[in-house]
């Protein structure tokens, strides 16, 4: 069976990633899934300075549903390249480094501190607020994102993904990051959510509010990637809600190149694992014996 | 996760039960933990995190409480259900070779008490336990723990049984009197706040076992913090659930 996906220049032997800020650094998923085994692995979200997090409580549920509001919490760039990284990149996959910052300096020094590691590219993560603009985010703001990726691409040729927040203007969005010279887009980060504690009268998430994810949003980010893909036709990595090797294959149908994992490995670290042997179960008993032949299906067929 | 079979669901009163599985866990230590989710699909979404009550080859016991979905949802398995076990996880309590252990629980925190006495008292170490509930109707075990032919010291909110009060009181007289000691304690965040001060003031070496809300118990969220003393948070599930006192207090 062939599940090799090509994006940019980049080979993943498969359609699976694991999603930033949800399996740690391997430390111990790795007993319980070979690691070697994933398309790619993109890491938690990494800042120049270190970050603590946010108070908690930093996570509520909902029916199918998780909401965090971990605060982006991750040991800065120098630990991170110093001790955190070197034990990903022996695993023998493809490391996305997602990155982040408060202003557009911040991101191109993360990136500047990156620069001679051998990872396979950059993450962007734009669904953090920018200072400069009173917190808004610079996923919500063309303007500031175009400038962003224009910044980044003078000194980074790498492979570059922006990960795109699931609300705002998202198509301009994701237009104007494609024409700044990003090479590929994650659709989406988590939904604006909020949970409320009645008993004790207050929220329930110790910042106010937080991110929705796990299988309550699938409906809501396939049809981004659907809408994302029919009008820019670019690569797309598909994320939100996956926990089955079927989902996986109608994010693929909608126009995604590959997914990543998230909340499904916080659900059972084995789930990424058993998710890559079910693709290859559906793509059986829909009679496929490449991947590939199911990209875009969607716009292919008459309907 | 790992299939375990329900051997016996035991209610022990409106609110607690025992639930008996059938299964391997890989060396567990006392005071770690399991995540257990026992429906299908993914409402409720989490597995919920609960101490080894008591634990032999292919047999673990918990000890809960019924307080929303996940546990009614725990309270109707039936002998012969499967439930998906994720363990062991966490620091347990430390090793203890010489002196005496105490321990002290508050409600519900007795859950990992009863294997870790076990196991202290396989070690011929001598072990007090100082057990606080609210009446005394809210005692889980007590003729099991007796059994165990430990010191028992118990005290109620309402005066229902034993000391009238909160559970730090008798602790702190008898921390008083001579000899090498550790305290182990569970229990509502209060109360570990009160045990806490009480063994500082008395230096006295004391551990404590946390609970947050948990979505992975594995250490990948993030999301399963406490405070720390000096600065940032600590994640309950990979570096707790058992910590040293005086990292959060
Ligand atoms: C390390 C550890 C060991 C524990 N051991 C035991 C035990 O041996 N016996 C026992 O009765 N209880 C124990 N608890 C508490 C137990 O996990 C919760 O009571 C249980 O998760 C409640 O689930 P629910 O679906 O009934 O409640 P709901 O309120 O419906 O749960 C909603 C969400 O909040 C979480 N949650 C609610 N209360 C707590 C709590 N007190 N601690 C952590 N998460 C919570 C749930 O896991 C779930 O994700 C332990 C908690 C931790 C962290
Ligand atoms: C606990 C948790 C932490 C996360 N941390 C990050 C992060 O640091 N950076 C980021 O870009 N996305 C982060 N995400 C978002 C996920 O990578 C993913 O986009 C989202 O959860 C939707 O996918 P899912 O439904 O499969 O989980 C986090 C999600 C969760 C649940
Ligand atoms: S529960 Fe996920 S890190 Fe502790």
């Amino acid at each position: 069976m062939d599940l090799t996906v090509k994006i940019a220049g980049l080979t993943f032997k498969n359609p699976v990633l694991l999603a930033s800020g949800t399996w740690g650094f391997g430390e111990k998923l790795k007993n319980y899934l070979d690691l070697s085994s994933l398309g790619g692995l993109v890491t938690k979200g990494i800042s120049l300075k270190p970050r603590e997090g946010n108070p908690p409580p930093r996570i509520a549920e909902t029916p199918c549903g998780l909401i965090n509001a971990i605060g982006l919490e991750n040991p800065g760039v120098e630990i991170f390249k110093k001790h955190v990284l070197p034990p990903i990149l022996a695993w023998k996959t493809h490391v996305l480094v997602n990155i982040f910052g408060e202003t557009i300096d911040e991101f191109l020094a993360v990136a500047e501190a990156l620069k001679d590691e051998p990872i396979s590219g950059l993450e962007l993560n734009v669904s953090c607020p920018n200072v400069a603009k009173g917190g808004l985010a610079f996923g919500h703001d063309p303007a500031t994102v175009k400038a962003l990726v224009e910044e980044l691409r003078k000194t980074y040729p790498g492979f570059l993904v922006v990960k795109l927040p699931p609300v705002g203007p998202v198509l301009e969005v994701a237009r104007t990051v494609l024409e700044a010279g990003a090479d590929a887009l994650t659709v989406a980060n988590t939904y604006p959510a909020l949970a409320v504690d009645l008993t004790n009268r207050r929220l329930a998430l110790g910042r106010g509010t937080g991110g929705l994810s796990g299988p309550a949003i699938k409906p809501l980010t396939l049809k981004l990637v659907y809408d994302l893909y029919r009008e820019l036709k670019a690569p797309i990595f598909g994320c939100g809600g996956i926990t089955s090797g079927r989902d996986v294959l109608e994010y693929i149908f909608c126009g995604a190149k590959a997914v990543q994992v998230g909340t499904a490995t916080l659900l059972d670290p084995e789930n990424p694992g058993k998710i890559l042997a079910e693709i290859e179960q559906e793509l059986e008993k829909l009679g496929e014996t490449r991947l590939e032949n199911l990209f875009a299906g969607l716009f292919k067929s008459k309907h | 996760m790992n299939l375990f079979t329900v051997k016996e669901n035991r209610k022990l009163s409106q609110r607690y039960h025992l639930l008996i599985l059938e299964g391997e866990l890989e060396n567990p230590l006392p005071g770690q933990f399991v995540m257990v989710r026992a429906w299908p699909g993914f409402d409720p979404l989490l597995a919920r995190p609960f101490s080894i009550h008591d634990h032999e080859p292919d047999k673990l016991s918990l000890l809960f409480e019924v307080k929303g979905r996940g546990t009614k949802l725990l309270a109707a398995l039936e002998p012969g259900a499967k439930v998906e076990v994720l363990g062991p996880l966490g620091q347990g309590f430390p090793e203890v070779n010489s002196g005496e252990v105490i321990l002290v629980a508050g409600g519900i925190g007795i859950a990992p008490f009863f294997w870790t006495a076990k196991k202290l008292k396989e070690k011929g170490l001598q072990i007090n336990l100082f057990y606080g509930a609210r009446t005394k109707n809210d005692f889980l075990r007590l003729k099991e723990f007796e059994d165990l032919g430990i010191s028992l010291n118990l005290s109620t909110e309402d005066g229902s049984l034993g000391f009238k009060g909160f559970v730090t009181e008798p602790l702190k007289g008898y921390l008083h009197e001579p000899g090498e000691k550790i305290i182990f304690a569970c229990g509502p965040m209060p109360m570990l706040s009160a045990v806490a001060k009480v063994a500082k003031d008395l230096g006295v070496r004391a551990y404590v076992s946390l609970e947050a809300h948990m979505a992975c118990g594995l250490g990948m969220c993030l999301g399963c913090v406490v405070k720390r003393q000096e600065r940032g948070y600590l994640h309950v599930c990979s570096e707790g659930p058992v910590v040293p006192a005086e990292r959060v207090f």
